[in-house]
């Protein structure tokens, strides 16, 4: 019975009693309702689909595949380490939201069909938004609805595409777009119309560039346990869409390269930590639709893997900052440093996080990553190959070094403050032992791929080179802090692209407002000087004086009558 | 080795400096030593790189094309017990991968591009801290 109520329901509907348990009670709720939704989903039979008939129209509410599987057990794993990590949080609304919200992920990515994918798409967007604003400060406020109204846009577009696809094609089955079967590839001008507005919705939610900077906007203004929530979900839900519809399509090779590379050097001159995590979440997002694009199995497992390893120890990264922000009040560079000392256990989970993302063999990001990097090597694209590497040695630069080398070595801050909760060190402990397991022991996770893989990634010569990478990386930091170019941590507002609609639109419409009135105010003005001077010329006229106000003889009188009838006779005889 | 790394950062700050703090030269040195083993490393296992390279893409193509038979991989298994630690060699993709410390000099001189490119940037995108709230 429950296996045929879309995965996550247990989550989205629980959550609504959670304001009933009070203020206290409410989070351990949260974890029991994502740990039942969990045992439910893990007795799911394989292949399973429900379908429902509603409007006339059959609705796939239910699938469950290889795919759906390993990104909603993922997506069960980022609620339960979220929830515990978020335990002592006395704010209802928080965790009612962040139940509903992964509740809804978990039920879009078991999606069959587009409208149940929409439904599922627009909740995860209008439950998050309060994970922004729970944060309760005016720029979270602003930040948040810039937030909900880019995501929204994006789900509107889902729903459009759908409605096209749907009148082409009379089908709302959501699978591969272009008909790819795994290995081969399709360009963008195959595209419909209708699956063009579907690619780029997936495009905004999973932080194409240009389309990106929603992300590094409103992630920092999360709450602390908030953005934990807000980093597993959303992208991951546009990167599991992005495999199902459009695995193949080329473009998203180099769109995925450009992903991976500009980030890296935002994140170098970005001051907030949290958002130099978030310039790093799109730049791995970079190389999951790097596999998307190439299309092949193996490309497909690695990014599969790589969205699974990458879920943990992102969520690994935001909950060290997390802790730090809950501790220190910021995780701004210029204010932290020297923690290591007051926070030792966060620095050294925030330290696995780092090597896992970073691709240290022995954790999680080295077995996924490097599926995909050998994917391109497979497939002879030496250029994506070249980006993907500069993309590593990036990821070594930001999330390896940066992250805990400001936050917890550096100067130090003379801050001495308490170490994290155990709440907040339970959640982060079982983060990094994933990270370790997976690393260590990764078959389980290979079996889960959506094909059968015999990849090996710890040959020798790829552990030595990979060591190689990172090392001499770390050399070249220590080397540039040495030589004093490293550039120095400044309190600052870098821009991206979000200034085109937080600068430049409103300044632009500020502009065009402006010269609207101007014009306007010179039409009003000349038209009442018409009209002033009609009405000048009016009254004259009509005075006593004018000719129409005046007294007339009697004989022009009669001489106008007689025209007139002379006139009238005319015009009767024509 | 990632403890390494990171800790090579520390400095010195006085009064409480802890044991990394005091000690950022050993970690520095530790991270030197690491970054020859590794070239080291590579040097030994070269020859036998070479050697295994053809065989070894042959298999890993194998892979790719998803033919999951039980026969090749049984192959497979084989194979790499008798040539004992040589097949576990990744192969080469690329010529530029057989050159001796690639990796090493890219990952520096990637890491050092990519933080360069990070300051010019600053003089075009850097404004104050408030520029969003005026």
């Amino acid at each position: 019975m429950i296996h045929n109520l879309p995965p996550g329901l247990i989550m989205v509907l629980g959550a609504l009693l959670l304001p009933f348990l009070g203020q206290r009670l409410s989070a351990w709720g949260a974890l029991v309702l994502s740990s039942l939704s969990l045992v439910a989903f893990w007795t799911t039979p394989d292949l399973h689909a429900v379908t429902l008939n509603l409007f006339g129209q059959d609705l796939n509410i239910v699938r469950i595949d290889r795919w759906s599987w390993i990104f909603g057990l993922v997506f069960h794993l980022a609620a339960i380490t979220a929830s515990i990590y978020a335990l002592h949080v006395k704010d209802t609304k928080q965790h009612v939201a962040g139940m509903i919200y992964a509740g809804s992920a978990i039920a879009a990515c078991c999606a069959g069909d587009l409208i149940t994918l929409f439904v599922c798409w627009e909740l995860t967007a209008v439950s998050s938004v309060f994970l922004i604003w729970a944060n309760g400060t005016e720029t979270a406020y602003r930040s948040g609805m810039r937030y909900l109204i880019i995501q929204v846009t994006s789900g509107v577009l889902l729903l459009s595409g759908a409605i096209i696809h749907y009148q082409q094609t009379g089908s709302l089955v959501f699978e591969n777009f272009l008909g790819l079967e795994p290995g081969q590839r399709g360009a963008i001008g195959d595209l419909e119309f209708g699956p063009l507005l579907i690619l780029i919705a997936f495009g905004i939610k999973g932080a194409f560039p240009l389309l990106h900077n929603w992300l590094q906007d409103s992630y920092p203004n999360g709450t602390a346990t908030g953005t934990v929530f807000l980093s597993a979900f959303t992208t991951k839900l546009a990167i599991y869409s992005l495999a199902r519809g459009f695995a193949g399509l080329e473009e998203l090779i180099w769109i995925g390269c450009a992903m991976t590379l500009f980030p890296i050097v935002f994140a170098v001159i970005e001051n907030d930590l949290r958002r130099v995590l978030a310039y790093s979440l799109n730049n791995q997002l970079g190389f999951m639709v790097v596999g998307i694009g190439i299309g092949t199995e193996l490309a497909l497992n690695g990014t599969a893997a790589h969205a699974f390893c990458h879920i943990i120890y992102k969520s690994l990264l935001f909950m060290s900052m997390g802790a730090v922000l809950h501790r220190v009040g910021t995780t701004k560079a210029t204010e932290l440093g020297g923690l290591h000392k007051s926070m030792p256990l966060t620095t050294v989970f925030c330290m696995i996080g780092g090597g896992a993302i970073a691709g240290f063999p022995l954790l999680s990001g080295f077995v996924s990553k490097s599926m995909i990097i050998s994917a391109a090597g497979h497939e002879q694209m030496f250029t994506v190959w070249i980006i993907l590497l500069i993309a590593s040695a990036g990821v070594m630069e930001h999330s390896g070094i940066k992250i805990p080398f400001f936050a917890f070595f550096a100067h130090d801050s003379g801050k001495r403050v308490k170490e994290a909760p155990w709440n907040m060190l339970t959640a982060m402990a079982i983060a990094s032992f994933c990270c370790i397991a997976i690393g260590v022991y990764y078959q389980p996770l290979y079996d889960m791929l959506p094909f059968e893989t015999h990849y090996e990634p710890y040959t020798a010569a790829h552990v030595i080179m990979q060591f190689q990478l990172l090392l001499f990386a770390a050399l070249a930091f220590v080397f540039l802090m040495k030589a004093n170019l490293y550039p120095a941590e400044i309190r600052s507002t870098n821009l991206d692209t979000d200034w085109v609609y937080r600068r430049l639109l409103p300044r632009l419409i500020a502009h065009i407002g402006k010269f609207v009135r101007l014009i306007d105010s010179m039409f009003r003005v000349a038209c009442l000087a018409m009209i002033k001077k009609f009405l000048n010329w009016l009254s004259k006229s009509c005075s006593a004086q004018g000719w129409l106000g005046s007294t007339w003889s009697t004989s022009s009188m009669a001489f106008w009558a007689a025209v007139l009838l002379g006139v009238f006779l005319i015009l009767y005889y024509l | 080795m990632k403890t390494e790394d990171d800790n090579s950062k520390g400095d010195d700050s006085g009064g409480d400096a802890s044991w990394l703090e005091r000690n950022v030269n050993v970690v520095i040195a530790g991270l030197v030593i690491a970054c020859i083993g590794s070239l080291v490393a590579q040097l030994l296992w070269a020859p036998l790189f070479a050697e295994k390279q053809g065989e070894a893409s042959h298999v890993e193509a194998s892979h790719d094309n998803g033919s999951h038979d039980e026969t090749s991989h049984d192959e497979h298994a084989h194979d790499e017990v008798s040539h004992d630690g040589a097949s576990h060699l990744h192969p080469a993709e690329f010529a530029v991968e057989e050159v001796f410390g690639f990796e090493a000099m890219f990952g520096f001189a990637a890491f050092v591009a990519v933080v360069f490119l990070g300051t010019g940037l600053r003089l075009i995108i850097m404004r104050d801290e408030d520029y969003y709230d005026s």
